[in-house]
Parts: C-alpha cells; structure tokens; sequence
C-alpha cells in the first residue's frame, strides 16, 4: 500500500487539519507516514495544501510530483493544482465549491483515462449540518470511506483525541455523513 | 515513545531532552512554531524563555547565558541568522559553546518564506568576520532533528564551539513519527574525559576572578589565540565527521546531498536502482567538518558525481575539493524556494551517464 | 586617632590601567570596587565590560568580568541574570556604546525592568577611535568627525538617555552625577551603591549616567576639561536623581 495524496483549498477550509488527521490515524495503525503542509503569507484566506504519504514502507521524500489521489476544496486550486499534480487514480472534488471545467475534465481523462472522480458536495453538506467549518470533516469521510487504508474505528478515536467535547460531536457527524455521501 | 511531531517541534523537544536552560529569539518565519512551543513548556519547566527584541540580542543573551555553563539556543531563519553573525563570531572568538538552529528560507535579502538549503556558504565558512568555524549538522528527518538537538550540547560543550543546526523550511514544517526508543539517528557524541567548567562566569567565590574575552591586543598573542582555535578545529575535524551512504558499494554515480535533498535523492537512487542503475548517496550530515577523505575513497572507484541542492550550488565546492579532479562532479539544484524534484533528478542522471 | 590608610579595594585588581591623564574611567572603577567591597558582593558579582577605551576592564577589576560586543553589554547582562538571578549583574558602558550602537538594547533591557545595574559613562566622544562625535556631543562641541562643532541641523541634539529611560515602568532608579569635585565622586558613590542595593532588593533595572572627562577626546587640559564638564555639559545634562521609586 502506498498513497500520496495531495490536498489542497483556501486557508480556514481546514484542509491542513484534513491531512493531519489522516496521517495521525494512520500512524494508529503503525503506517509510515509523512505530512508536508504549504500554505501563502496571509494568515487566513490564502491557499493552503498539504502533502501526505502513507505507506507500508519507509518514505523518502515527504515530496508529492505525481499524487495517487487529489482532494481539491475550492476552484482556485482546481485551476492551480489539476494539471501540475495530475492524481493517478482518485480525484475528490469539493462541488460545493469547485467549478468543474469541461476541457479540464476531458483533458486529465484523456491523460489518466482510468482516474475516478468523486464528488462530494462536502461544504453544502456540513452547512446543512449547521457548521459550514466542518467541510472537511465530510471530505475525510468521503475519503476513509473510499480508500479503506484505516479503519474508521481510528478515525473516529483520533478525532476523539483532537476535538473538544464540545465540538467532537458536530464533526463525528459530517465525517459520518461524508462516509454515507458515497453509498 | 513514538510520537507523530513536527520537523520545528522535534527540535524543541530534543533540546528540552538534551537539557537546555535557557532560550532566548526574535520572531521569523518559517520557525515560529519553536519559540511558540518553548513559550508554553519552559515557563513549567523552569527554564528560561525570553522574546528578544531583535535577532542581535537573542544571539547576545545566548552569549550571556553561555558564559555562566548554562545551556543557551536560539533559533531563527536566514534573515535572522545573517543578523546574529556578529555574535556568533564573539561566541566562536570566546570560546563559548551554544546551539543556533537556521530553518533555511529563500534568499538573498528577504527571499522568500519556503524553504531553501541557500546559506551552505554562511554556515560552513564561519559566516562572520574573523577565522573560525561552527560545527554544523544537517539532519534530513524529523527523528535526526530530535536527536541532533538532544546531543548538540555534548559536542559544543566538548570543545567549546557553537553548534548550528541547520534545515530547511519544509523538513521544519513536516510531520513524521519519532521514536525515541530507537538508535536511528543519534549522534554518539563520545565524552572521553570529563567536560571542562572551570571557565564560566558565576562568581568568584573561592577561586580567582576569571574573565571572558576575545580581545588579544598583546604582540603576537592574537595569533597564539588563532593557532590554538585551529587546533582545536583540527581535532574536530579528525574526530567528528558524520556521513551517511546509501547504496555506494557497487555505484557507478554518486549523488551527494544533504538535508530534503538527500530525501528527494534517495527516492531518485531506489527508483533508478529499480531501472538497473548502478547509483548510490552520499549524505553529509556535518557540514562542517565535511567528509573530504570520505569522498575522496570513493572518487577513487566512482568517476561520476551529482551533487543536489536546493541553492544555486554551494556545497559543490566542497564536494570538487574532496575528489580533487579525481572524478567528475556534476550539479542539479534549485533556488528560491524551489524543490528539487526526483524526476528532474532522474532526468539529469541519465542525461550525463 | 588613627589616621585613615589609603588601601586599593579589594575588588581591584594589581595593574596599572591603560587610561589617559585626566580620564575618568579609572575613578569609576574605583567607585564601583568600593561598593562591591563595601555590601560583600565581590564574589557573587559579574560585571559586563563594553567596547571602547574600557575594554580591558576585566583586568582591573578583581571578580569576574566578560566582554561583550559593541552595544550588546544589556543583551549579555540579561543572559547572565536570567540564569543566574541571584548574582549580581552590571554593564560598564560608554557613550557610543550604550546611546548609539545599542540603544535597542538598552531601552529594551530597561523596559523588561531587567534586574541589572547599568553605570552608563558619558564623556561625549568616542574616545578609544579618536575623538569622533558620540551620541551625547554637545551642540558646537567639537570632534574629530564635527570639525566646525555639532550642527542641530545636520547632527541632531545630543540625546538624554536617563530622560528617556526614567520614563519607561520597567525602570526604578535613575541619576545623574559627575566626577569634577570631592563631592560629585561621592554623590556618584551613593548613585552607585543605590544602584546595586535596587539589585539585591530585586526592584528591578537602574542606571546611574557618570559625566565623565575624556581630555584627549575633548581637546583641552585635563584642568580645563573638569571645568568644561561643570560649566557647559551639566546644562545639557543636569545633575541628580531623576527617579527613585
């Protein structure tokens, strides 16, 4: 098993913290792992990606050219990141958010005919929740659901370990509803 | 224990390990989440935490803390480090050990924020005026960063040098786990005989006074100070080395490269070596002393070296002396912040094979 | 009665010092020597020698002294007090040193209320490299680099740093004295062992500013130049304790 996966969106989606916790319940599950955040100078509304690595190896570079999936939040990354990270098997895409572009589309098909697009209309989802900030609780049901390299036993006990009792149930619930978003 | 941390956090909590008293630093990015995290331990652990008002009196609180024994570090990134040279040549003319940790960003002047692997030059040539040298290491994951903390008292204390740790941005923002059970990546600095404290300032009670000083105005004295310094880095030089080889028993290239670049290097090499590429790695993991006989051992069999970078080309200069027209030395990197990138890596190796 | 002896403190050390006729450097040596003796603090006392002409102050005082780099002697103080509260922590500084090249230092060590004594001396030149204009260089003073005199238009005015700093909350214990007659040595005495007794009190930072006479730098007789120092500079920097709390 070997996964890179590049994710990336606007500062505030929770996009770092989205690839944070698939490293840190991977590592649950004794996986090598490595987690490489980007992001611009603005402290809030800027872009923001990260770069995550799990695997049953060690990892050298922390460093994705060619991710096995893509999530993308926003279209401002859609546009930036599509082509030059052009994911090999599984593209997430936030359709709340992200404008689909029919050339685009076509293009990366053509290039990576068997890559399978996911939609999830992640940001509508958690809104309806009542927490618009948890979109990326969504995405990363869509996305444990998806890809079963970690059980969601663990997903569940590291968000657990990182939310406040407060706020853990709100999340447990859109990242239940982006795992049912895909049956 | 094993723990998922952060390149910078890993740092922190290696020189908490290592027994640090006192860390004193002016905010910079990429390396702000050291002085944020030793904002919040050090206060329940005793130690001193102190936001300096500029990077000149971090690196001079640093320097006072040191005279009295205690365990000093500071931390910053390019910028800053370029502000601290004047203090880091006192503390090297002083004989004063401390550890200075650079997160790498883009240069020259403001550069940039990402990561860069571009002041090679400034760290391995003393970096301020004067005739000196820092001893530095270059970890290249986040274990090597915890443990190259944890030690880097030893070896400064050893020999009463400063210590830099130098990264780059994106090894200090990574995540990965460390287990801090494990020998991988530890420094096994030797103490053979016990460390010399009969130099520090704390008072002279029932003793002479002492003094601390790199001024040496009296004829010739200058220059016994200058022969003794150098003495001191001939014997670092022949006992504290550090390099790492991947893969060079039967390579017919050698890449050479430290820190994120030997990272993106080593993928480079196990995807060539798939290919039925005969390459192998060199790492240097002290940038001063650098490996030159290590090198030049395999110069004598391999004939073709690529050194990766993440600057314009700065350690390349060493490397060309190690294998001293021995073997041909070739150069992929990128400036500014840029990654360098394991296909760009493999292109250029078979480019010249 | 018994006659006083006059004895070298023993906070002195042997040697002859490198210093002018006529400079006041060796006198504030003295001072200092004389209190540390006087409240027993020499051998928990750790003094921090600036650059300029009192460099060498680590071989005429008779404890432990270090150097530090040109305007960082605050900087190092803190780093020395920090990890040693209970020793007594002081910076020697010039002119230059302290009110030109590292006035961030200064404000920002006296801002923090570090707990340190700073003896600030203030002859208005840079002595050590020949007589250039200082900071504190009075308007029409003339210098090595202020040929025609100090120009307000071009140099500025000289700057009042004990003014400056008496303002700041950090700061308990500020004045100003002279050198030029028995009893300005003495009151600078008191200035001074106030200082250190703000220290072992833990009240926080405090700088005693000293007029002193640099003949060599100022261009006259040392005769002349206490009489210059007594007429002309009190007027720009007038004596006493400017604050005390």
């Amino acid at each position: 098993m070997y996964n890179e996966i590049f994710i990336a969106g606007s500062g505030g989606q929770g996009v770092l913290s989205l690839g944070r916790i698939l490293v840190m319940s991977a590592v649950e599950e004794n996986k090598y792992v490595t987690y490489y955040p980007s992001y611009g100078a603005e402290v809030r509304g800027g872009t923001a990606n990260c770069m995550v690595k799990i695997s049953d190896e060690p990892i050298y570079s922390p460093v994705i050219e060619h991710p096995t999936e893509m999530v993308i939040m926003n279209t401002p990354s859609y546009l930036k990141f599509i082509k030059k990270f052009l994911p090999q098997k599984i593209l997430f895409l936030n359709t709340s958010l992200v404008e689909e572009n029919e050339e685009i589309t076509r293009l990366i098909l053509t290039q990576i005919p068997q890559l399978e697009i996911i939609r999830v209309n992640a940001t509508e989802i958690a809104n309806k929740i009542g927490n618009i900030l948890s979109s990326n609780m969504v995405m990363l049901g869509s996305i444990v659901q998806k890809l079963k390299i970690i059980s969601v036993e663990t997903v569940k006990t590291v968000l657990g370990k990182i939310f406040d009792e407060k706020i853990l149930e709100l999340n447990l619930q859109a990242f239940i509803k982006g795992m049912e978003s895909l049956k | 224990m094993k723990k998922l941390l952060q390149g910078n956090i890993a740092f922190c909590e290696g020189a908490i390990d290592g027994g640090l008293d006192a860390y004193y630093a002016y905010p910079i990015t990429p390396q702000n989440e050291i002085s944020a995290y030793f904002a919040k331990v050090l206060p329940q652990k005793n130690k001193v935490f102190l936001q300096a008002e500029s990077e000149l009196a971090a690196i001079n609180m640093v320097f006072g803390t040191a005279l009295t024994g205690k365990r000093a570090v500071t931390s910053s990134s390019s910028p800053g480090i370029s502000l601290m040279q004047e203090g880091i040549s006192y503390l090297c003319g002083c004989e004063l050990p401390c550890v200075i940790v650079n997160v790498m960003r883009g240069g020259p002047g403001l550069g940039n924020i990402s990561g860069s692997q571009q002041d090679y030059f400034q760290s391995t040539r003393g970096g301020g005026h004067g005739d000196y040298y820092t001893i530095v290491l270059a970890p290249f994951s986040v274990k090597e960063i915890y443990e190259f903390a944890k030690e880097s008292f030893l070896l400064a204390e050893k020999y009463r040098n400063p210590v830099m740790i130098i990264y780059d941005g994106y090894l200090g923002q990574m995540m990965e786990v460390v287990d801090t059970e494990t020998d991988d990546g530890k420094l096994n600095v030797i103490i053979d005989k016990p460390i010399d404290k009969n130099w520090v300032l704390d008072g002279a009670k029932d003793r002479q006074p002492r003094k601390i000083r790199s001024l040496f105005m009296a004829e010739g004295e200058l220059e016994q100070h200058n022969w003794k310094l150098k003495n001191k880095y001939d014997k670092i030089k022949e006992k504290e080395v550090r390099v790492k080889f991947y893969e060079t028993h039967d390579a017919e290239i050698i890449i050479v490269a430290f820190g994120m670049s030997a990272r993106v290097s080593l993928e480079a090499v196990y995807k060539l070596r798939r290919e039925g590429i005969k390459i192998g790695l060199i790492r240097p993991i002290t940038l001063w002393p650098f490996p030159y006989s290590e090198i030049y051992e395999i110069a004598k069999k391999v004939k073709k070296f690529v050194v990766v970078e993440m600057n314009l080309g700065q350690m390349i200069e060493d490397v060309k002396l190690a294998v001293n027209g021995i073997a041909e030395v070739y150069f992929y990197g990128r400036p500014g912040g840029g990654l360098v990138e394991s296909e760009e890596l493999i292109q250029k190796i078979k480019s010249i094979k | 009665m018994q006659p006083t002896k006059f004895v070298k403190p023993k906070s002195l050390q042997d040697n002859y010092h490198s210093y002018c006729p006529g400079c006041g450097h060796g006198i504030v040596h003295r001072l200092i020597a004389e209190v540390v003796d006087e409240l027993n603090i020499r051998e928990k006392t750790i003094g921090v020698a600036p650059v300029g002409c009192a460099v060498f102050a680590y071989d005429y005082w008779n404890f432990d002294v270090t150097e530090a780099a040109h305007g960082r002697p605050p900087a190092v103080a803190t780093g020395i007090k920090r990890v040693l509260p209970d020793r007594i922590v002081f910076t020697y500084q010039g002119d230059g040193d302290l009110a030109a090249i590292g006035t961030a230092e200064i404000v920002h060590a006296a801002n923090r209320g570090e707990n340190i004594s700073v003896f600030f001396i203030n002859n208005t030149v840079y002595g050590m490299t020949s007589g250039q204009m200082a900071p504190t260089t009075i308007v029409g003073q003339k210098t090595l680099t202020t040929p025609y005199g100090r120009e307000i238009s071009r140099d500025g005015y000289p700057l009042k740093v004990c003014e400056l700093l008496s303002v700041l909350d950090g700061v308990r214990f500020v004045a100003r004295a002279a050198l030029t007659s028995p009893k300005n040595v003495l009151l600078a005495k008191l200035y001074i062992r106030k200082s250190f007794l703000t220290q072992i009190e833990n009240k926080g930072f405090s700088i005693v500013e000293i007029l002193s006479m640099c003949p060599t730098g100022v261009n006259m007789t040392p005769i002349e130049t206490l009489k210059w120092v007594d007429t002309e500079l009190v007027k720009y920097f007038p004596l006493g304790i400017l604050k005390d709390v």
